[in-house]
């Protein structure tokens, strides 16, 4: 077995993937396009300097320098290829011709807008730095087609420029969104905040205990009660879009659509009129604490703004097409010869279901399910209306409260806990943050190991 | 001789459009019937057609008559007719799951009692010729044996509910030789307990396998008759050329009901 792996997988194709492919190098040898070396490394400079100078303070003037630099090369460049061949390369020369004009951008631009007392960071974030970036990229681009020009795959290393351009967009995307929170929230961690609740000092009675505990096992909760109200709506809306196509079958997938593209915000609402229909209800009856929650007082049962099983219906609806629409998709890549072997060997559909399509589906429901907890622990505009503190603890009947809940409330929430915690509000999203990028680290391996599972082999050619 | 299976003027229309136009094909209980035909002749639409597989397709309409043991398999529950008639298809589709869950799957799909699963197992894993070669590793994925292996566990597959008939629609089609001649051992092994309606590309392979022969061609069964003497001696020079590999292709010949002869002169 091992054997026919070895000798189907060529040894050395893999390793070649990752050097210049054969000629390559010979046609950067080629004296009249040598010349385009030059261009191509400043390129390359300039993109990571314009990465770097988004971060680093007084760095403007370097931009500007690059920008001409970038322009020299090209302008260069063109001349000697020029004077060699006779042919005049009209791209480059236009990028030339930007790159200067980008320069004399990047100098002039703080004064003319804002009297010279410019501050460098909108400069050189919004401005100059995505200029550099952009022209840095091209040049690279274009100098890597003209150095290769004879050589075909050496052309479609010119693509990696612009590829790489993705990447750094996507990475200072992540770091100015994420590397706030980070930094933020490590700051003001402690390790005891992860067993203790939010509530007034016991011991004394004065100042309040710093904690998270009851949002952390209250998203927990939630997850689970969303997932528990939204998997068998959900797969069953899948198993039917995907088993009985037809009018209902379409209506189904309609429907489901539209629950979709509802704004949270109106789920969120919707659930705050079914707490202010259930207001004149005693706190005490049960319905009341279905729908509100409450907590035991010496006055009696107190009700809360919204109970766990209430938030948890809702985003259960929030989530149900996320599961319904894997499900299906699921469904829909079983192959047609193992449906039809079941069918042949006198299954039912019900049996076929159970023993060979959902087992099939099971990479996609895990996954669904996973993406469906980590949405009900993120819906902060569902949560937002009905939550509170979560002093009075965590149960299916208590007022909900959630990590995300403790982000919004940090800052908007009720007096005494927004005294006590604000300087703890990115602590809370940071705690949210490990748990959801958690979750889907836990989605993918499953859906590896499911796939591995009940799939095997069958769909590899 | 006794038919098992019997179609009566058996026609099949797919979105409108009939591609059978009248089949009456007898099949002998216990024998190996083979149908061979150029591509495109209904062949394979006939053998679906007889465990009622067709029908998955949403436009297919069936008319006509289909017997099992007189009793209508259009009037019966198809589930209850795939009980009956099972299938072996041309690709080999193995479930992904251990060669032992394979085998037993349609036993366990109809219910049958459980304490004479081993006993099931093994005898049906003989039948299909691959006994001795699965049976250190049952537990093991079906989908780590060959093609041909493969094909076999889906044979025992079939065979493990014990159907009355079973169909085979170009089992060696995406089989090499060697995998061909064991999988033929295995028909042939079949033969007298089972009976086996094949669809095959393979003359020779028609041939070798099958008591009784019928030669297709666009939606009309030209000729039915004992392997043997439509070998020597065919009524229809059609049939003569395809037997002889000189018919391949469908050219000339109109799909909306004529006469066999006419067929003939067309080619």
């Amino acid at each position: 077995m091992t054997a026919i792996k070895e000798a189907s997988l060529p040894a050395g194709r893999v390793r070649s993937r990752r050097r210049l492919p054969a000629g390559v190098a010979e046609a950067a040898r080629q004296p009249e396009r040598r010349v385009f070396a030059v261009p191509l490394a400043v390129g390359g400079i300039g993109m990571v300097v314009a990465v770097l100078t988004l971060f680093v303070n007084d760095t403007d003037v370097l931009i500007a320098v690059l920008l001409a630099l970038l322009a020299a090369a090209l302008g260069a460049a063109v001349l000697v290829q020029r004077a060699r061949t006779g042919a005049l390369d009209r791209p480059i020369v236009v990028l030339a011709v930007l790159s200067l004009v980008a320069a004399v951008v990047a100098i002039l631009l703080p004064t003319w807008m804002f009297g010279g007392n410019v501050n460098g960071i909108i400069n050189r974030t919004v401005v100059s730095g995505p200029l550099l970036l952009l022209l840095g990229t091209a040049g690279a681009s274009l100098s890597i087609r003209r150095l290769l020009a004879s050589s075909p795959s050496g052309q479609d290393l010119a693509l990696f420029p612009i590829l790489s351009l993705a990447i750094v967009f996507g990475i200072v995307g992540y770091v100015l969104v994420l590397g706030r929170i980070v930094v933020s929230g490590l700051g003001s961690f402690r390790f005891d905040m992860l067993t203790t609740a939010w509530g007034q000092n016991a011991a004394s009675g004065v100042g309040y205990d710093i904690g998270f505990l009851h949002n952390i096992l209250g998203t927990f909760l939630l997850i689970a009660l969303t997932l528990l109200f939204a998997i068998l709506p959900g797969v069953g809306a899948g198993v039917f879009m995907s088993e009985y196509p037809g009018r209902a079958a379409r209506v189904v997938g309609f429907s489901t659509t539209m629950l979709r593209a509802i704004s949270m915000f109106i789920i969120g609402a919707a659930a705050l009129g079914v707490v202010r229909l259930s207001s004149s209800l005693d706190a005490s009856s049960f319905p009341s604490l279905v729908i509100r929650g409450g907590y035991p007082s010496e006055t009696g049962i107190q009700a809360e703004r919204g109970s766990f099983i209430l938030a948890a219906v809702f985003l259960a609806m929030l989530v149900m097409p996320i599961i319904a629409r894997l499900t299906e998709e699921g469904l829909r890549s079983a192959p047609r010869e193992i449906r039809e072997g079941t069918v042949a060997l006198g299954a039912t559909d019900g049996y076929s279901l159970r023993r060979i399509l959902l087992p099939w589906a099971a990479p996609n429901i895990v996954t669904a399910l996973i993406l469906a907890g980590a949405e009900a622990a993120g819906s902060l505009a569902i949560v937002m209306f009905l939550a509170v503190p979560g002093e009075n603890g965590v149960g299916l009947l208590s007022g909900v409260t959630t990590l995300d809940s403790a982000v919004f409330q940090a800052r908007y929430g009720p007096r005494p806990y927004v005294d006590s915690m604000r300087e703890y509000q990115s602590t809370a999203a940071l705690l949210l943050l490990i748990l959801t990028v958690g979750l889907t680290f836990v989605a993918l391996t499953l859906q590896r190991r499911f796939a591995q599972r009940y799939r095997g082999s069958i769909t590899a050619p | 001789m006794q038919n098992v299976m019997t179609t009566t003027d058996l026609r099949v229309a797919y979105a409108g459009r009939e591609v059978l136009h009248g089949i009456d094909l007898p099949v002998a209980r216990g024998m190996v019937t083979a149908m061979v035909g150029p591509s495109g002749c209904g062949k394979t639409t006939l053998l679906r057609t007889l465990n009622r597989l067709s029908e998955l397709t949403p436009s297919c309409v069936v008319t006509g008559r289909i017997t099992i043991d007189d009793e209508d398999t259009l009037a019966m529950d198809p589930v209850l007719v795939r009980r009956r008639v099972g299938m072996v298809f041309q690709r080999p589709n193995p479930f992904p799951m251990s060669i032992r869950e394979n085998v037993l799957y349609g036993v366990k799909a109809q219910g049958h009692g459980a304490e004479r699963h081993d006993e099931i197992l093994e005898s049906s894993l003989r039948k299909a010729v691959i006994w001795d070669e699965v049976k250190d590793r049952l537990h093991d994925s079906a989908l780590a044996l060959s093609g041909g292996q493969q094909q076999r566990i889906c044979i025992a597959r079939s065979l493990a509910v014990s159907p009355e008939v079973v169909l085979m629609d170009e089992p060696a089609g995406s089989l090499d030789p060697r995998s061909t001649a064991k999988l033929e051992e295995s028909i042939l092994a079949m033969r007298g307990e089972f009976t086996v309606v094949i669809v095959t590309h393979d003359v020779a392979q028609a041939h070798r396998v099958s008591d009784n022969l019928a030669f297709l061609y666009a939606g009309h069964m030209v000729e039915f008759g004992e392997t043997a003497t439509l070998f020597s001696s065919p009524r229809e020079q059609a049939t003569r050329d395809y037997l002889a590999g000189a018919l391949v292709t469908i050219r000339g010949v109109d799909d909306d009901g004529t006469a066999p002869s006419r067929v003939a002169e067309a080619v």
